[in-house]
């Protein structure tokens, strides 16, 4: 069938001079575009490493722009896989706090992007801490400097940019409840920040764009379901998540002695600037997940089904429901390290993150980072439920 | 009206077709900046994107000029992709490349802005890899003799951005 086809077309061409000519004329308008060889650059520092390529700089004004594109860093660096954390090692004592990262996935090759943030000369001594990192960005911002003369900073650690956010407003500034990054390489190499404040009993968004560098209000003033923590959000499919309570570092239940029954949390679709809500898996709600969080791409809730186990849920992509993907076991955790039975037959424990690991075809490999009582911190597989030590923090 | 006959497996007489109408085809490329020409097989000629198209159009009929490409880069790119059409066994090819890309800068470009023009991905990819290779641990003064490219940054330019980078340099 196929050679069928090819003889007709051959048979009608060779009599129409045209399309020849035009082959002809693509070769000497190719020659043109291979002399100005952007397209040819572009291929080969694609294949330069980062360090070198920062050095390169120097080379011409087109070499310049070229490196420090969007555009050319996106296709340098695809959505970067977290397999490491980091922790702070002391706040109190250095006026900057000192990062150290752990490796979460055995076998990872282990580079340490950074020891201490200082992208920026901090004059004041008011430090700067990470609030959020995004796809590889990271929001930083003056911790120790009161609200009215706090800055925010998005550095990426790669290629060792940052920005200093415009400051918002100083009307605004002490009612500031969170900020928060957008940033989605595949979507653009533009990042946003979500700022939420507080209006009277209500909130309001601002966006700011690196596009157009500008902050800008969106929507209106909006109420939220009670305790939500705008500091805190996990960006997913294109939108910030907020939740309620502080379940991050914490084992997350009752507030002001009261069981608060939360049906759903916000979330903000940051292209589309409208605000949703996110209906709760358990119906009614009364306790505070164990651990939401983003990986490679998937949403994932921890909620308990009974005291030791939990089942691990995710978030379809149309925002359709959430589905039981994995289960956590904590009995098998409590085969391999019994301390983590309190004398109450409580559990002592809390889940740091949970990792997706193992694309379609591959084994699913996915586990939960979890710390337990002596400062061990442990890898679980969620399909195998084999528990391996990864981590045990020195007291103090 | 013949009722048409079919002798054998249907399937194999198709097959048979096929092959009697595919024998081996010669082009013959010529170089229009030095005139050389080179006698090649369809197949091989192919590599190139750009005389795929060619061919798949029915503009291949006799010469087909090829502008800009020097006849001895011509004549090294004919090599190349005759050897990654008749060898399919990845470690004698990667070997090959090795020693094929053992060239001089000015070749190499040379080489690098032909495959690039004929559109051969796969020599394409093997030599800019060879170049960032070449480059990486190289000075911007190095980089700018190498791939011939003109120094338009003023001393300012130049000193900024040696100071953002310092660090890159102590590492």
């Amino acid at each position: 069938m196929i050679m069928k086809g090819a003889k007709q077309s051959r048979i009608s061409k060779q009599f129409s001079p045209v399309s020849c000519d035009s082959h002809l004329q693509t070769l000497r308008e190719s020659a043109v575009k291979v002399a100005s060889s952007e397209d040819l650059l572009i291929q080969i520092l694609l294949k330069v490493p980062i360090k070198a390529l920062m050095g390169f700089k120097c080379v011409s004004k087109q070499w310049s722009s070229l490196i420090t594109n969007p555009h050319f860093v996106h296709l340098r660096s695809p959505l970067p896989s977290a397999s490491s954390l980091f922790f702070i090692s002391s706040t109190r004592k250095r006026k900057n706090p000192d990062y150290q990262f752990i490796p979460l996935d055995v076998g990872d090759e282990w580079r340490t992007p950074f020891k201490i943030l200082d992208f920026i000369h901090d004059p004041l001594g008011s430090g700067i801490s990470v609030l959020q990192s995004c796809n590889g960005l990271l929001l930083c911002a003056s911790f120790r400097a009161h609200e009215l003369s706090r800055r925010y900073y998005v550095y990426n650690p790669t290629t060792k940019q940052f920005a200093i956010l415009p400051q918002i407003g100083s009307q605004y500034a002490e009612h500031v409840c969170g900020m928060n990054l957008a940033f989605d390489p595949v979507r653009s190499p533009y990042y946003k920040v979500v700022c939420v404040r507080r209006v009277g009993n209500l909130f309001q968004i601002e966006i700011y764009s690196s596009e157009t560098q500008l902050w800008r209000v969106s929507g209106k003033p909006f109420t939220a379901p009670e305790y939500t923590e705008f500091q805190n959000c996990i960006y997913w499919n294109g939108s910030v998540h907020w939740w309620s309570g502080s379940f991050h570092w914490s084992n997350g239940i009752i507030y002001g002695g009261h069981w608060r029954d939360v049906p759903y949390t916000l979330y903000f679709k940051v292209d589309e600037e409208s605000l949703e809500r996110l209906p709760s898996p358990k119906k009614p709600n009364y306790l505070v997940p164990k651990y939401v969080g983003e990986s490679e791409g998937h949403l994932h809730l921890v909620e308990f089904k009974y005291t030791i186990l939990l089942d691990v849920y995710e978030m379809a992509r149309d925002y359709s429901g959430w589905f039981v993907k994995y289960q956590l076991d904590l009995y098998a955790i409590s085969n391999v390290y019994p301390e983590i039975i309190r004398e109450n037959k409580t559990y002592a424990y809390h889940i740091i993150s949970l990792l997706r690991k193992g694309k379609e075809e591959e084994e699913d490999g996915s586990f939960l980072v979890l710390e337990i009582v002596g400062g061990k911190t442990v890898r679980y597989n969620l399909v195998d439920k084999s528990v391996e030590k990864l981590w045990e923090f020195a007291p103090g | 009206m013949k009722k048409l006959k079919f002798i054998g497996n249907p399937l194999l007489q198709s097959r048979e077709k096929i092959n009697m109408s595919s024998d081996k085809k010669w082009l013959t490329l010529k170089t229009t900046e030095d005139n050389e020409e080179f006698v090649v097989e369809e197949s091989v000629a192919i590599m190139s994107n750009v005389i795929k198209n060619m061919v798949e159009d029915g503009c291949a009929s006799s010469v087909i000029p090829v502008p800009r490409v020097k006849g001895n880069a011509m004549g090294k790119i004919i090599e190349f992709c005759k050897k990654h059409t008749e060898e399919s066994d990845e470690k004698v090819l990667k070997e090959f490349d090795a020693e094929f890309l053992n060239l001089g800068p000015d070749a190499l470009y040379d080489l690098m802005v032909s495959a690039n023009f004929l559109e051969i991905k796969v020599l394409l990819d093997s030599v800019t890899t060879k170049v960032a290779d070449m480059i990486k641990g190289k000075s911007s003064e190095e980089i700018r003799n190498i791939l011939k490219i003109e120094n338009d940054l003023s001393a300012e330019e130049i000193e900024e951005s040696r100071r953002e980078n310092c660090w890159t340099r102590q590492e």
